[in-house]
């Protein structure tokens, strides 16, 4: 009964973005073209490097961790979520919401994770072409247990993501607009996921601060486990930080949005 | 007359810039989130260029001065276009047709062009010109303020001519909206392609150079004002990125003519 319900939502959601597949289609051939750029870039600095490797990756690591990362960015990191959310709140549509018998949390939740999918299949056709012309440098695993660690990554870094959107968002409930916030997010994340460069390459005081942040779990920690670069004892100490940073974002998430619904006045509504 | 028209726009656009600041004060702390973004935006570039030169000396020609001189113009152009028109045709204009909006608009009698691209003049922005006033000099710094006025002057022309380009560029892609509305996807895909002239096009090698170097000459965004600022620009090719520019301007000029004749308005 409850699935039956959400089960609704997402088919519409997909109803909505099927709505919309060129805009989608235009957007990801951009994410493409920023990646085939780094991609360039890189192959340029190897031919020019003082050795065959460069932090540990030789041509082809790097060349399968660029594509990699950007399949992950290119259905990953939709902005427009955190606006929905922004909007459904400023705007007074979430009176709607809070009337039905349904989740907020989750109505979103599902339209994010949705979204992603369709963004997914639509992202791959591009990447089908990227993949086969650079066939010859990827380096792709054998075995299981690494392809079963590598999709629960990425599962375990989508919750993440939208938690972190989710948190920025729901200060809407005391500002106007809070794209400030999301789009400082976004500036960090552009280096700090590590879809340009393995964040272990950044050098000084702010490499390692990046490294401490919880966005290489989104793009950098399910490549590391890919390529095979971290043992399996590191993997699962990594899950266990990043299980961590689940949990803290949920947790202040679930203290703002109390503090918040007690604010809302449902605006226009 | 001509004189007479021009002051009259003059007087719209000074008018546009005050009702867009009036606007933009109403969300202050998002504003100043917003100038964080972009004090970040170029730290993270100058690392992620560090973290590259540990390992190689030049990137096809350009060394790392060369290259944070390179970026510096980037920054300063994307500067330009995102307090103009950037935002204007390629968020603002497809949201307004979404919403009907937009057909108030064509009945105004200004020239419908110049009002999509200047309507809002985002004055939020106005204050990143700092973070790239401060990089363009740290850039001029690195490479030690080796040219002359005149090759300065060049480098402005240069930029004006960037400008054009990128004009010609987000008018063809806003006028396809005339047949079929988009939302943001036009934009990310323009802004992608105005991120390819964060690097050299030194970088790409057989079709990609030709496509970026002749067909789609990415470089003209800030690679050739750099080559001109630092006298290693040849004569030929300055003529033909000169000539390319005016030409797309007036494809494109055309183009959103023909579209707009097709126009049939989105909402009821």
């Amino acid at each position: 009964m409850i699935f039956r319900k959400y089960l609704k939502i997402a088919k519409t959601a997909w109803l909505e973005y099927l709505e919309y597949r060129a805009n989608l289609f235009f957007e990801i051939l951009g994410v493409i073209i920023s990646f085939l750029v780094i991609i360039f870039l890189w192959t340029k600095i190897y031919a020019e490097s003082f050795g065959a490797t460069i932090g540990g990756y030789n041509l082809g690591e790097m060349v399968t961790y660029l594509i990699g990362a950007g399949i992950l960015a290119s259905f990953m990191f939709f902005s427009h979520q955190g606006d929905e959310i922004n909007d459904d709140i400023r705007l007074g549509n979430l009176s709607n919401y809070l009337l039905k018998p349904l989740n907020p949390f989750f109505y979103w939740l599902i339209k994010d994770l949705v979204r992603k999918f369709f963004a997914f299949f639509l992202s791959m056709s591009g990447y089908i072409l990227i993949l086969f012309f650079w066939r010859a440098s990827l380096n792709i695993p054998s075995d299981i247990l690494t392809w079963a660690l590598f999709f629960l990554s990425i599962l375990t870094g989508s919750l993440l993501y939208f938690l972190i959107f989710y948190l920025f968002s729901i200060f809407a409930f005391w500002m106007e607009q809070t794209w400030g916030f999301r789009f400082v997010v976004r500036v960090v994340m552009e280096i700090a996921t590590g879809i340009f460069i393995p964040v272990t390459l950044l050098p000084g005081v702010i490499g390692s601060i990046i490294q401490f942040l919880p966005f290489k779990f989104l793009a950098f920690f399910p490549m590391q486990i890919f390529l095979g670069k971290i043992s399996l004892m590191e993997i699962m100490l990594n899950f266990g930080v990043e299980i961590l940073w689940i949990g803290a974002f949920y947790v202040v998430s679930v203290l703002v949005w109390r503090r918040g619904i007690k604010h809302y006045t449902a605006v226009g509504a | 007359m001509f004189l007479k028209n021009i002051l009259r726009y003059l007087r719209i656009l000074s008018l546009l810039a005050r009702i867009s600041l009036m606007k933009q004060m109403a969300y202050r702390s998002s504003f100043f989130l917003a100038v964080l973004g972009k004090i970040l935006r170029v730290t993270i570039v100058l690392i992620f260029f560090q973290a590259i030169f540990l390992n190689v000396k030049e990137i096809g020609g350009w060394n790392f001065n060369e290259v944070i001189l390179l970026y510096a113009t980037f920054s300063l152009i994307d500067f330009l276009i995102s307090i103009t028109f950037h935002r204007n045709l390629i968020y603002f204009m497809p949201d307004q047709i979404r919403k009907g909006d937009y057909d108030f608009k064509i009945i105004k009698p200004i020239n419908l062009l110049f009002y999509s691209s200047l309507e809002s003049l985002d004055m939020m922005d106005l204050v990143s010109v700092i973070p790239t006033l401060f990089l363009l000099f740290y850039a001029f710094l690195k490479v030690g303020f080796a040219f002359s006025i005149l090759q300065f002057l060049l480098y402005i022309f240069l930029i004006l001519n960037a400008l054009v380009f990128l004009y010609a560029l987000i008018v063809l892609l806003a006028t396809i909206n005339f047949w079929a509305v988009q939302k943001n996807g036009l934009g990310r895909f323009y802004e992608s392609i105005v991120r390819i002239a964060r690097y050299p096009t030194t970088i790409y090698d057989g079709f990609w150079k030709i496509l970026f170097i002749y067909i789609l000459p990415i470089s003209v965004i800030s690679q050739v004002p750099t080559e001109g600022l630092l006298g290693k620009l040849s004569w030929q090719y300055l003529g033909y990125v000169l000539i390319f520019s005016i030409l797309l301007l007036m494809v494109a000029i055309r183009f959103w003519k023909f579209g707009l004749k097709r126009y049939s308005s989105a909402s009821s």
